[in-house]
């Protein structure tokens, strides 16, 4: 029994040893998550190392949280979801969904930065998602450029799926902006959730572009 | 063979283990207001100082003595430490007294050298700060006769002739048998041993035979075995209330140096630390910490440890410190070599930790829907274990769960609704104001009716004609907003 332990003691010093030694080199990452979500996945999905912002409609930032969490599912990941308003209802979710969300309430605009610059430094967690969404706007107005600048820099070497979730334009230079709109009606609360795209467009912008109507919204 | 690995001045080293002291010292018993002393230092000793006397008079014989308490939480450490060690040699140990172990050495291997044997002991001991001395010798009495003689280290090959050369006192013989025998002439175990038996038995008891048993090379007595759970815990008693981390953070280190290398000799890992401060007013501040991938790296569990307490304010000052390592052994289910649950378990389980230091304990976790159909409740589980990565899905169909997810509004926002036949018109609220194109509804809740926690609502879906979906409720004629489905 013991030189079995002392074999396995052996075999974790082995890979701290190769870990300090070949420590991981910063690359570049350009896979991408498919959510299993058709208006996404036909779009690219999500870029890996990089920030993906995803504006516009609150109900397609819930949609779009719960196709990732069912690819988590799927993948078997967990998923960091930063709630910067503490707006998360858990009853409206599965048990197995909840099981693979880290939640993070925050209440503010500037510890869900703190909050996301901890989890993306930390790289454990394949997708982390920051919900700024339900934020007044002064607070968003006050996150400094400088902020995704340097979480763009920090996502790099880890492959980290991140998206922010927020009702206009805010990332500056974001590689991929995706906007949802939206002319969902009280009927569709009785649809099933996968049948609710149906009542939701998604546009892909590439390097920083946005769509005039929400840019015309947050001016 | 027997080994008995013995603490020589216990009482003073538990005293002194974290101390660094150099001149002589005394340990003294606290039960009475004059002090005792229970044990002196070899240079305190040599100065006159012995067991009995008062702290005020040892301070009169010696200037710039250091005198300290015993501390019962050290001596449970030291002990601990010297039945591992011990049990490291055989699975048959006794710990016959504070300070001293005897160990069976039937199972150690045939062609050991005895001496080479309890100079590893000796020195391993040393590596933990302990000054200790083994001696190895037929009979469990002789093993121990043998390493209270020993300097550091005895073998008794023959035991007549060292029972011989004893003085008779190293038996420890009642007060008034030894003052028969030293009123026969008696000084050593050679001359009482060398007395008729039957004749000696006669006159002096059954208390002779006891004593002639103790040294004989023949009686090999039953061990009262240890069958403890060894513990893995150091405590340290500060002089004064420290109001600084450093002291606290330099104790740690040492104290996970100890533990971690204490676990590594047993080849065990830590799974869970427990860090208690006990403070000047009498509380506590007690914290356990889940290892998430469990280690006996001293780095990793320093680091848990580091990051707590720098963002850690207690409300008075901490008067000693004490850590619990709980041992389990290392993880079987090995996946591939570079391959594991987390990518690196304990640096999340270190973020998460300071993610709970700046947000707060009850705000991060992995949601849970609690047991109720109570609006707003949820739990928030521990993170760890987090369930290992499986490759099977465990994808809940999206058509099982029907409608938007709500976003709730934390507090609810209390708002004006106008009440048509019965269902709401229009709303107006700080947040959200206009008029109901379309609701759903009513959807009535209640539950706890049985206690005096009691509560009933009405909830309505409702879309606002400018766009937006609201859930509102009612209590009594209160209207609130609960959520947003879409904005």
């Amino acid at each position: 029994m013991q030189s079995h332990d002392s074999r396995l003691i052996q075999l974790e010093a082995l890979r701290s040893l190769v870990a300090e030694k070949f420590p991981r080199s910063p690359r570049r990452c350009n896979g991408r998550l498919l959510t299993g979500c058709r208006p996404f996945d036909q779009k690219g999905g999500f870029l890996q190392g990089a920030i993906t912002e995803v504006c516009g409609s609150g109900a397609g930032g819930s949609l779009l949280l719960a196709a990732m969490v069912n690819a988590a599912g799927r993948d078997g990941f967990f998923i960091g979801f930063i709630d910067a308003a503490n707006s998360f209802e858990p009853s409206d979710w599965a048990d197995e969904h909840l099981r693979r969300i880290l939640w993070v309430m925050c209440g503010a605009a500037a510890p869900a930065i703190k909050a996301a610059d901890i989890l993306l430094r930390d790289g454990n967690l394949p997708v982390v998602v920051l919900d700024l969404q339900m934020l007044p706007a002064a607070q968003l107005r006050r996150i400094p450029v400088s902020t995704w600048h340097r979480f763009q820099r920090v996502l790099e070497p880890t492959g980290t799926v991140f998206v922010v979730l927020s009702p206009n334009p805010l990332v500056e230079s974001v590689p991929v902006r995706m906007a949802i709109h939206t002319d969902v009606s009280l009927e569709a609360m009785h649809l099933p959730r996968a049948a609710l795209w149906e009542h939701f467009q998604v546009q892909v912008f590439e390097r920083g572009a946005a769509p005039l109507a929400l840019l015309q919204k947050s001016a | 063979m027997f080994g008995c690995i013995f603490l020589p001045r216990f009482r003073l080293q538990a005293a002194l283990r974290w101390h660094d002291v150099r001149g002589p010292a005394v340990v003294v018993n606290e039960t009475t207001l004059k002090g005792i002393v229970a044990e002196a230092s070899e240079a305190a000793a040599a100065q006159g100082i012995v067991a009995g006397m008062t702290s005020a008079q040892a301070m009169a014989r010696i200037r710039g003595l250091v005198i300290r308490s015993r501390s019962p939480a050290q001596e449970q450490c030291l002990n601990q430490i010297l039945v591992q060690t011990a049990l490291a040699l055989s699975p048959d140990v006794e710990l016959c007294c504070d300070g001293a172990c005897i160990a069976d050495l039937c199972c150690v291997r045939k062609g050991t050298c005895w001496q080479q044997l309890a100079d590893e002991q000796v020195a391993h001991l040393r590596t933990h700060g302990l000054s200790a001395v083994m001696g190895v010798a037929p009979t469990p009495d002789l093993a121990f006769l043998a390493a209270r003689g020993a300097r550091p280290s005895a073998v008794i090959y023959d035991p007549g002739a060292f029972a011989n050369s004893l003085p008779i006192e190293t038996l420890e013989p009642p007060e008034e048998f030894l003052r028969i025998l030293h009123g026969w002439g008696i000084r050593r175990v050679g001359e009482f041993l060398a007395l008729p038996k039957m004749e000696t038995i006669e006159r002096l008891g059954p208390i002779a035979e006891t004593l002639r048993r103790k040294v004989s090379g023949r009686n090999k007595r039953l061990l009262r075995l240890v069958r403890l759970m060894p513990e893995y815990t150091e405590a340290f008693d500060f002089d004064c209330e420290i109001e600084t981390i450093e002291p606290l953070l330099f104790l740690l280190r040492r104290f996970l140096n100890g533990l971690c290398g204490r676990l590594r000799t047993v080849y065990r890992v830590a799974q869970r630390m427990v860090l208690r401060l006990p403070l000047e007013n009498g509380d506590c501040h007690d914290r356990a910490f889940s290892i998430p991938a469990p280690t006996a790296d001293v780095e990793v569990l320093f680091r848990i440890l580091h990051t707590h307490l720098e963002n850690l304010k207690l409300p008075q000052r901490p008067v000693s410190v004490r850590l619990s390592l709980q041992a389990v052994a290392p993880t079987r289910d090995q996946l591939q070599l570079f391959e594991s649950a987390l990518r690196d378990p304990n640096r999340f389980g270190e973020t998460l930790a300071k993610l709970k230091a700046f947000l707060g304990n009850e705000h991060v976790g992995v949601p849970a829907r609690s047991n109720t159909h109570r609006p707003d409740s949820y739990v928030l589980q521990e993170c760890f274990p987090m369930p290992k990565q499986k490759r099977e899905d465990t994808r809940v169909p999206l058509e099982s769960l029907r409608g938007l997810p709500l976003r709730r509004f934390r507090p609810a926002i209390s708002t004006l609704v106008c009440v048509q036949e019965g269902r709401p018109i229009s709303v107006k609220s700080s947040a959200v104001r206009g008029v109901i194109r379309s609701c759903a509804g009513p959807y009535r809740l209640s539950g706890n009716w049985w206690d005096c926690e009691c509560w009933q609502q009405e909830e309505w879906d409702v879309a606002l004609a400018k766009g937006g979906l609201y859930r509102l409720s009612r209590h009594d004629t209160t209207w609130n907003i609960e959520g947003c489905y879409e904005t």
